[in-house]
């Protein structure tokens, strides 16, 4: 690690080019809704999407080049890069989305019980910006100040639709559990700071010594991982998720389970893979418990949900225990071998991208038809099993489509979610985690039992003969665009995932 | 090294002594009289009878009257270390860099402040 004297010629502006575009973005955001009035206000959205379009652009620019900034504090490495990429394209489909249903200038006849903030693009905006910074960050504090960053927006993205109470609750509810969360994550940095004395990574790695035992920098690692933990909703610091998830408008958990669990999970390799790697016979443990405990909880308490938004919740949360499998292989394969800088990211890393952009689309596509499938976010919040019965006969685009990201989310062939799993669990077997690959499977056969009992129901059974929730389905074109850009990356992962694969391979420690 | 702790740990046990000692002792020494039952539903006022539940209200402007002072105060906290570091800054011939990153970080803040005028946040009647 060079000196902490900070000098403005570490600042490498083409790196960080994505954060100045979609910040300057914001500000545009923000103040555009003043200077148009009625139908022009379509331009803010536009805006929004050009300058996700533009910070995309940007970052496949210096795909491969290995950039960094401030010294290294800032990476914008390949696997940062991918997870960009990951992170705008959602933004994209939501955004779309969202001024499809939500905007009062741009609504649809069927109307809507709106909540009218021109305020949700630069919100959504400056989630990616927080996501991006989380992915690249190489430095504790640059990390807390990303996790923030994230986290603030989406306390108000979740609260957004102010006619809901659900909405708020959930809103309160996240507010506090993550509010706690930055609390662990902040004293756990400060006791690292405490023992090591530096807070880059690469400093932590160099100062960590798998032999002289160092408490007060355990107990700060234990701190820090929990406050990722909360983060992204692993057992037993999960229990926010199900309340949240189902009260924020569904476009809202699909964005939060798919791109901050991305984006938790970007973290907490980079942090524990170019972090505290030497200290891995000591986290390991540890870490394949909570990832036992995380996938079969998340199953468990999956099983007898029956309203599908808390269905779906649950889902995701034994699909983070899954990803922490990753964490293990790479502590594994980065402790045996050391890390260098330019290195490639192994397969470890691979899978876990691949696994994280298989997940995403198929999450964020099954809340994107909730909400298709329901009025609005009063009845999404409750659509129940027994409400999709017989789903097919009325609706078979929708009940086709849901069946699709079921299917993903529960790893079945021909899509992403299978090789995902596949990719994974097969690493994890050939680094030596039988009992835990073992104890993974398990779970995969206990949630297609929920996964497919949703399938069944709406395919085998007949509809309810009470009025169900989902009798009219919105007509808003603009769904097509999360729902088919959903599709298609599901099926193009799981049929040729060479392409990605390929673009995975090339992913490298950065220098 | 760890001498340095005893006072802290002297003090901990302070702490701990003084609670359980007026505790027990308000154990022995205070009269009891058990109020009627729906004193046990009312919220603990450190064992005089409240006064019940007041929410009580305020008017929203404090509440942007805090987020307003977020905005300036932030402002004036970064601008003490940048005035202090123009020296450094100078020496390295970077006094052009020193000026734009205010001025960024100002601009980013003038934005807040025309968004809050915009809101109409200045409007108190």
């Amino acid at each position: 690690m060079t000196s902490m004297e900070f000098s403005p010629q570490t600042i490498d502006f083409t790196a960080i080019m994505p954060i100045i575009i979609i910040s300057a973005g914001i500000l545009v955001t923000l103040l555009l809704p003043f200077a148009a009035k009625g139908r022009a206000k379509i331009i803010n959205p536009l805006v929004a999407l050009i300058v996700l379009l533009a910070a995309f652009i940007s970052s496949a620019r210096i795909w491969d080049l290995g950039r960094a900034s401030f010294d290294g504090m800032y990476t914008a490495d390949n696997a940062t890069l991918f997870a960009s990429f990951i992170f705008i394209i959602v933004a994209f489909i939501t955004v779309i989305a969202i001024t499809a249903r939500y905007c009062p200038f741009l609504r649809s006849p069927d109307g809507e019980g709106l909540f009218a903030s021109p305020e949700v693009f630069p919100l959504m905006l400056t989630v990616v910006v927080g996501a991006i910074v989380m992915s690249a960050s190489r430095n504790l504090i640059l990390t807390f100040l990303a996790i923030e960053t994230l986290s603030i927006p989406l306390y108000v993205l979740a609260g957004m639709n102010l006619s809901s109470e659900r909405s708020k609750e959930a809103s309160l509810k996240y507010f506090l559990t993550g509010a706690f969360a930055s609390g662990f994550l902040a004293y756990g940095i400060s006791l690292i700071y405490g023992a090591v004395g530096k807070l880059g990574y690469h400093a932590i790695l160099d100062a960590c010594s798998p032999t002289a035992a160092d408490y007060t920098l355990y107990a700060g690692l234990a701190l820090v991982a929990v406050g990722f933990g909360f983060k992204v909703a692993l057992v037993p610091f999960h229990a926010w998720v199900p309340d949240v998830y189902q009260g924020s408008p569904a476009l809202i958990s699909g964005f939060m389970a798919s791109l901050v669990k991305a984006a938790g999970f970007t973290a907490i390799l980079r942090f524990f893979g170019e972090g505290i790697v030497p200290l891995y016979g000591i986290w390991w443990v540890a870490i394949a418990i909570i990832a036992a405990l995380t996938m079969t909880v998340g199953n468990l308490m999956a099983l007898n949900q029956i309203v599908l938004k808390r269905l779906l919740a649950y889902s995701s949360i034994a699909h983070a225990g899954y990803l922490l499998l990753a964490v293990l292989i790479i502590g594994k394969e980065w402790s045996e071998k050391g890390v260098t800088a330019g290195a490639p990211l192994g397969d470890a890393m691979q899978c876990a991208f691949f696994y994280l952009a298989g997940y995403v689309f198929a999450i964020i596509g099954s809340f994107a038809i909730i909400w298709w499938l329901t009025p609005s976010d009063k009845e999404g919040a409750l659509l129940e099993i027994d409400d999709v019965r017989g789903l097919n006969d009325r609706h078979p685009l929708h009940a086709a489509l849901f069946a699709l990201f079921l299917f993903s989310l529960a790893g079945f062939p021909i899509t992403a979610g299978f090789l995902g799993k596949f990719f994974l669990f097969a690493s994890a077997l050939s680094h030596g985690f039988i009992l835990l690959v073992v104890f993974a499977l398990l779970n995969a056969v206990l949630s297609a039992y929920y996964y497919l009992k949703i399938i069944v129901a709406m395919y085998m059974k007949s509809a309810p003969e009470h009025a169900s929730l989902c009798e009219e389905p919105s007509p808003n074109p603009w769904i097509y665009a999360v729902v088919w850009t959903c599709t298609l990356a599901t099926l193009w992962l799981g049929i040729i995932p060479a392409s990605i694969l390929g673009l995975l391979g090339s992913v490298s420690v950065g220098g | 090294m760890l001498t340095a702790y005893v006072p802290i740990l002297i003090l901990f046990a302070f702490m701990v002594a003084i609670s359980l000692i007026i505790i027990v002792l308000s154990h022995y020494l205070s009269s009891r009289k058990y109020s009627s039952r729906e004193r046990f539903e009312e919220p603990y006022e450190c064992g005089l009878s409240t006064g019940g539940i007041k929410p009580g209200r305020y008017p929203v402007k404090f509440y942007l009257v805090a987020i307003l002072f977020v905005v300036f105060d932030v402002e004036a906290v970064f601008l003490w270390p940048w005035a202090i570091s123009f020296q450094s800054f100078r020496e390295m011939g970077y006094s052009v860099f020193w000026y734009a990153e205010m001025i960024v970080f100002l601009g980013i803040l003038l934005v807040g402040y025309v968004y809050l005028v915009g809101k109409n946040a200045f409007d108190w009647k």
